[in-house]
Formats: structure tokens, sequence, C-alpha cells
């Protein structure tokens, strides 16, 4: 069965300019994914592993070579279409959970589905409930533990039912119990809604569960 | 979008309320202050008008706020005036400036019988008409404002006079004595400011027909068309448009200051969550209108608290001051309102081109 590439990167880099150092945080890495895929990134802290997926999401320009997301080259979008385009097929899980700490759990959501157009009142309830916060969803993010936090970041990401689902480290502030729960929703949307999941993880057994595995040491991928 | 921005207001009720109350200063200055130069000018101008005369004639080249001149105008001109096609009265009257208990006052030096047949005259409310040169009369406004009543004496141009009547107000200066009395204090004998002149008929034609000629006749003279009285009296306060377009000014950029600041900040501390907006597929565009929306919230609050404070301020000040008249037009408040919420948009802007221009994940990894 012949697939959709869905993200491509071609010889991608990407440098960083700290102070007056630099700070090649990517190294020329080429890589397909497909749609459906289970992919996990692995690798010691500091790798590149986060870089990378911002590159893959387009959150960044790379500093050379370009992705393509779609079968759109990404490179010369103008900010409208590349943010359409972002909008439309991926969905972010970001390490730190990135909320707005004014809006409740439900508004945050409420804006993920407003910038899409999307009157999704019901479907905010229903990702909620799915990752266990039903009875939280009126709660700001300073009145949830981390991991209850993480949790609503994840729902975000999900409830724009996106393509492509980038997750910077998703159970990285939850116990194993709520992360098994995380990890099952997120290969369930895989097998059964074919929906493509990139997972950076620094556990063995979540990698584990991935079709594929990429390692990455100082900026490249090893086999 | 609009609870988004709502949410941030509430998040620094502080600087919030103080943005607020910052516009809603700048729109009062303007409403009070546009109000009072309009007000003041207008109800001078009312009074004048409401004499009933149909041309003011004065020397060439007076100021058209009367009693700024004394008189050097001889009073036998208006026997010649009078003899003009189409003039059915001639008036003298001699305007003097002066300060009654520190404050300032138009002085009326009348010639009752001629001032009479000119308009309506003098209306009288209590008392009764002057009968020596030692009488005035003054208007209910000034009476109420004072406390003045029939028999009072008050003291003017260093001599005491007694009040004999009051008058009805929005006539003619607010206090008034007898012509050749005043002629006296000046040592103008037989002089006078200014003659008010009835026409024989209200007609346009005739009107300025008779201006013309007199204008013909006395080039020393100006005649003015008391229906371009009023138009004529603002068009003479030289700094009238500058001293508007000072306050204008000061109301639009306050407003604008006031915003560009509070909003810069607010850029400062919520670049983490700008960053948040845009990687969760926020447009620049999205970011630039939710900031520039919060600043519209903040300064339709401000304009709406500014429409408050006027009214309690123009109440205050007319409590305080009862001979001020301050009309506030609707077409003030509307312009106020516009420039409030105009200064805010223009001070939005730059903050929020900043921050739509803030790089995701580097704002992101802002702590
Ligand atoms: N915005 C930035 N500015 C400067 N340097 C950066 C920036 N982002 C990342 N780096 C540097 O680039 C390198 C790769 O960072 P990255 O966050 O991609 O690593 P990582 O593999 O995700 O690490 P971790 O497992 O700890 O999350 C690091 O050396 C980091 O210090
Ligand atoms: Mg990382």
């Amino acid at each position: 069965m012949n697939k959709e590439t869905v993200l491509k990167a071609e010889d991608v880099a990407k440098t960083y300019h700290p102070g007056n150092v630099s700070v090649e945080a990517v190294q020329g890495i080429s890589l397909s994914i497909e749609e459906g895929e289970h992919v996990s990134i692995v690798g010691p802290s500091g790798c590149g592993k986060s870089t990378l997926l911002y590159l893959l999401g387009a959150l960044i320009t790379p500093t050379s070579g370009r992705v393509i997301i779609n079968g759109i080259p990404t490179e010369n979008l103008k900010d409208r279409d590349l943010t359409g385009l972002r909008r439309k097929s991926i969905g972010f899980v970001f390490q730190q959970f990135n909320l707005i700490p004014t809006l409740t759990a439900r508004a945050n959501l409420g804006i993920a589905t407003r910038l899409r157009g999307m009157a999704a009142g019901d479907e905010i309830c229903r990702y909620l409930q799915l990752v266990g916060l039903e009875d939280k969803m009126d709660r700001r993010p300073n009145e949830l533990s981390v991991g209850e936090q993480q949790r609503v970041s994840i729902a975000r990401a999900l409830v724009c039912n996106p393509a492509v689902i980038l997750a910077d480290e998703p159970t990285g502030s939850l116990d194993s119990k709520t992360s098994r729960g995380i990890m099952e929703l997120l290969t369930k949307l895989n097998r059964e809604n074919g929906r493509t999941l990139i997972i950076v993880t620094h556990n063995k057994k979540i990698a584990g569960m991935a079709g594929r595995v990429l390692h990455m040491l100082d900026g490249k991928i090893k086999g | 979008m609009i609870s988004l921005a709502i949410s941030n207001l509430q998040r620094r009720k502080v600087r919030s309320a103080i943005c607020i109350l910052a516009v809603a200063l700048g729109i009062t200055l303007l409403l009070v202050l546009v109000g009072l130069c309009s007000g003041v000018i207008s109800e001078s101008s009312r009074r004048v008008v409401r004499i009933g005369a149909d041309i003011i004639v004065q020397p060439a080249g007076s100021s058209y706020f009367l009693g700024l001149r004394s008189g050097n105008l001889p009073v036998a001109y208006a026997g010649k005036i009078e003899e003009i096609d189409g003039v059915a009265g001639v008036s003298p009257l001699m305007t003097w400036t002066t300060t009654i208990n520190n404050v300032i006052h138009v002085i009326y030096g009348i010639d009752l019988e001629s001032f009479d047949r000119i308009g309506a005259g003098l209306s009288l409310k209590k008392g009764r008409y002057w009968t020596n040169d030692n009488e005035v009369m003054v208007d209910e406004r000034l009476a109420k404002a004072t406390g003045y009543k029939v028999g009072d004496e008050v003291t003017f141009l260093a001599r005491p006079f007694t009040i004999c009547g009051i008058y009805r107000a929005g006539i003619g200066s607010r206090v008034s004595m007898p012509l050749p009395a005043l002629q006296d204090l000046l040592k103008q004998k037989d002089k006078a400011s200014l003659f008010f002149i009835k026409c024989a008929s209200r007609d346009e034609n005739v009107v300025s027909t008779v201006a013309e000629e007199i204008a013909g006749r006395y080039p020393g003279l100006r005649p003015t068309e008391v229906a371009a009285y009023a138009e004529a009296l603002q068009g003479n306060i030289d700094y009238l448009d500058e001293f508007i377009g000072t306050i204008i000014s000061a109301a639009l950029i306050i407003s604008f200051l006031v915003i560009l600041l509070a909003l810069y900040t607010t850029i400062l501390e919520r670049t983490r969550e700008i960053g948040i907006l845009r990687a969760i597929g926020a447009t620049r565009s999205y970011i630039m209108r939710s900031i520039v929306l919060e600043s519209v919230i903040l300064c339709a609050m401000g304009v709406l608290v500014g429409y408050l404070l006027s009214f309690l301020s123009t109440r205050w000040i007319l409590f305080a001051h009862p001979l001020l008249t301050i009309e506030t037009s609707t077409g003030w408040i509307v312009i106020a309102g516009g420039l409030g919420i105009l200064g805010g948009v223009l001070g939005a802007l730059y903050p929020a081109l900043r921050a739509s221009f803030l790089d995701p994940i580097e704002a992101l990894r802002y702590e």
C-alpha cells in the first residue's frame, strides 16, 4: 500500500545564536514520515529533539534545508498560509505544557477550536473527559496539578482533530497510570483513526510502542 | 477573542483602571474646556442678539467683544443715522468692563427710552427702573448668584450704587445703569461705545441696505448685522482655534501615551502567552487584532467614564460659578469619544506590531 508522505525534512539544520556563540541544535537531518505512522524520537538531553519537532511542525524556520508538510514546501509561505497549514494539519503537545494562565481548561481548548473556526462545545467536553478532567473543566491552570495541566494541553492538541500529532515528552510529568492512559489514547488515535503520531520521549517503554524509533545524538539521527 | 481580551484586562486591574481613568481625564478636559469656551461665548453673544436690534454700529476696527472700549462715538451721530431710510430706531450704548466683588462684568450704560424702541427692552422682574444716576439694575442670574436684592448697595468704579430693580436674565449685560451716569464716570460726555439700530423691517434686504448705507456715509463706522454677530464674535477670538486644537491634542496624546505604555508592558509580561497563541494556530494578524481590541475596550470604558466625569465636573463648576455657562454639544461628545478611541488604537499599534512579530518558540522559552 502506497501511503502519502505527510512530513518531509530535506537536510534541515537549525543553528541558535544565544549571545555570541552558536549552537548547532539540528545538523542536516533528512527524513520522511508517512500518513498513519507512529514514530518516536529518543536521545540524550540537549541533542536537539525538541528543535527537530518544532522544525517538523514549522514552528521555527530552518537555518538551511526545508520542511514539506502535506506536499507543500513551507519555506516561502506567508505567515497566514503557514499558520493555516499548521492549524489544519498539526497538533502540538509541548514539553512545557503551555496553557494560557488567565483562561480555564475549557477556554484554553476553546481558543484552539475557535482559531480553526470550529464551534466545538461538545468536542471540548469530550476531549477533557478523555483525559480524565471532566470535573475540572472550569479551573484555571494554576488551580490544576502539573500532570493535569499536561493533560489539558494534550486535549487541546487533540480537540482540533489534527492529521499529525507532534508530542514533546507528553507523559514526562505524569505518573505511570495516567501516562499509560494518555499513551493508550494516543496509540488508539493512531491505530483506529489513522492519525500520524510523532513522540519525543525518554521513556524506553513508550518509545518501544512506536513503529519506528529515531535515535538522535548531537543534532543528528543515528540509525 | 473578546473573552481573551477581557480576561487579560482583568488580570492587571489596577493598570487597567489607571488607563481608563487617564483616558477619562482627557475626555473630561476636552469636554469641559470646550464646553466652557463655547458656552461662555455663545451665551454672551445670545444676550446681545436677544436685545432685539438689527444692526450694531461700532467705530471701525473695534472688537466684537462689547465692553473692551468705552466711548469715542459722538452720540450726535444717532440723530443722523435715524434719518436714513429704513431705520426705525437708534439707541446709543456705553459699555465698560470692571470688576464687582472680584468678578469681571461688562456694564451697559443705557438710554432707557431709546433702548425700548430698538428691542424688547429690559423686562422688569422686581423693583423699578432707575430714576436717578445713583441707581443701577442687575439681571436675575447675577442676583441669584450673588444674593443681591432690590435696595442693596454695590460698589464699582469706586462709587456706591443702589440696586433699584432686577430684570429678566438673557438680554444685554448683567449690570445696567443710566447712560449719562456712565458717561460721567468715564468722563466721556456725549459719547457712546456703539449704537443699536432697529430697522423698519426684519427683511434681510432692508437690513443689509441700511447697513451699507451707514457704512457708505460714515467710513469711520462699522455696522454689523446682528444675524451675523455670533459668528463675527467667534471669528474675533484670534486664538480660539489654537486653544481648542491644543486641548484636542492633549486629550489625544493622553490616550495615546497611556495605552502605549500600558500595552507595551503588557506585551513584555505576556510574551510567553503570545508564543502559545502563535503555536496553537494564531496568525500574526490575530495577535495584532486581539491587542488592538484590548485597547479599544479600555478606551471605550475610559470614554464612558469620561462622559460621566464631564457631567459631574460640569455640574460642579456651574454650582461653584453660577455665572459661567457650559454648553456641551452632541458633536463634541462624539468627537471626544472618537479621539479617546483613536488615541488608544494608535497607541496600541506599536505594541501590537511587536507582539505579532515575536518568534513563537523564543516567546515560549521566556520564563
Ligand atoms: N532558542 C534557543 N536559543 C539558544 N539555544 C537553544 C534554543 N533552543 C535550544 N537551544 C539549544 O539547542 C540544543 C538543543 O535543544 P533542544 O531543546 O532541541 O534539546 P532536547 O533534545 O529537546 O533536550 P531535552 O531532552 O532536554 O528537552 C541545546 O543545546 C539547547 O541549549
Ligand atoms: Mg526538549
